[in-house]
């Protein structure tokens, strides 16, 4: 192989290799440009997305910011757990039932139901908090700092 | 080329027509005048014939259709600027950030 020949193909790689990392980092660019958010998406889906309406759009949203603060707990320095605190919000997200007449068996199922949507959406948020936790842990500061929205912890 | 024989054999009856038409009625100082105001006439709708008969057919554009909503999974509203809330979730995030309890507390469980 001559030596004109080996520097054409060292050109020709290197030529490649810069339209890879110029692709690469265009697509990156891209992305952060986007007015996105950091809500893994396709894991809500996965975790909750064809559950039923167990809960009303309220209770659903309490619990939602209940699994957010046990989270933060795991994932951000200075955030703990009252537990009162958090028993008694989970009762208020809980309550009424979904229907006065349930009988002691569908009460079992319902309750089950809510336990799970409460950790499937604690482990999406451990996964959000863990994957970006400075922006996870800012906006737990933001929570704590907001006197008007009631918060769970010490 | 069998399109323009027809539009111009079409010309000429009509001119034709035109002239004989005008012809009965007219005096015969007039019939001259008349034959070739009908040759005129005739030769002017001939060439609309033809030239209609050359034109490209009509092409009819469907038109466009409203993109259907995205599935509800994915509908996000912001109830402010740079905040993404998600009905199917009953959840808010900052735009290029986290889950935000405040707005999820302010628009779905206030």
């Amino acid at each position: 192989m001559s030596a004109h020949f080996k520097g054409l193909r060292a050109l020709i790689c290197l030529a490649a290799a810069a339209v890879l990392i110029t692709g690469v980092t265009a697509s990156v660019l891209a992305e952060s440009q986007a007015d996105d958010d950091n809500r893994l998406d396709e894991a809500w889906k996965d975790a909750i997305g064809d559950q039923e309406n167990i809960l009303t759009e309220k209770q659903f949203a309490m619990l939602n910011n209940l699994a957010f603060q046990a989270a933060v707990t795991k994932v951000c320095e200075g955030f703990d757990l009252d537990q009162s605190k958090f028993a008694k919000a989970i009762t208020d997200a809980t309550t009424p039932l979904p229907n006065p007449d349930m009988s002691e068996e569908d009460i079992k199922v319902w309750e089950t139901a809510v336990i799970m949507r409460l950790g499937a959406t604690y482990g999406v948020l451990l996964a959000e908090g863990n994957t970006r936790p400075e922006k996870f842990c800012a906006s737990a500061k933001d929570l704590k700092a907001d006197k008007d929205v009631p918060n769970v912890w010490q | 080329m069998a399109l323009r024989l027809v539009s111009i054999t079409a010309s000429i009856v009509l001119a034709l027509g035109f002239g004989f038409g005008s012809w009965a009625p007219a005096a015969a100082g007039n019939k001259g005048a008349a034959i070739a105001g009908g040759i005129i006439a005739g030769a002017a709708i001939g060439a609309a014939v033809s030239s209609s008969i050359n034109q490209p057919k009509t092409v009819y554009v469907p038109v466009p259709v409203a993109a259907p909503p995205p599935p509800q999974w994915q509908q996000v509203f912001s109830p402010i600027p740079h905040m993404n809330c998600y009905p199917a979730q009953r959840a808010c995030y900052n735009a290029n950030g986290a889950y935000n309890a405040n707005w999820t507390y302010k628009i779905y469980a206030r």
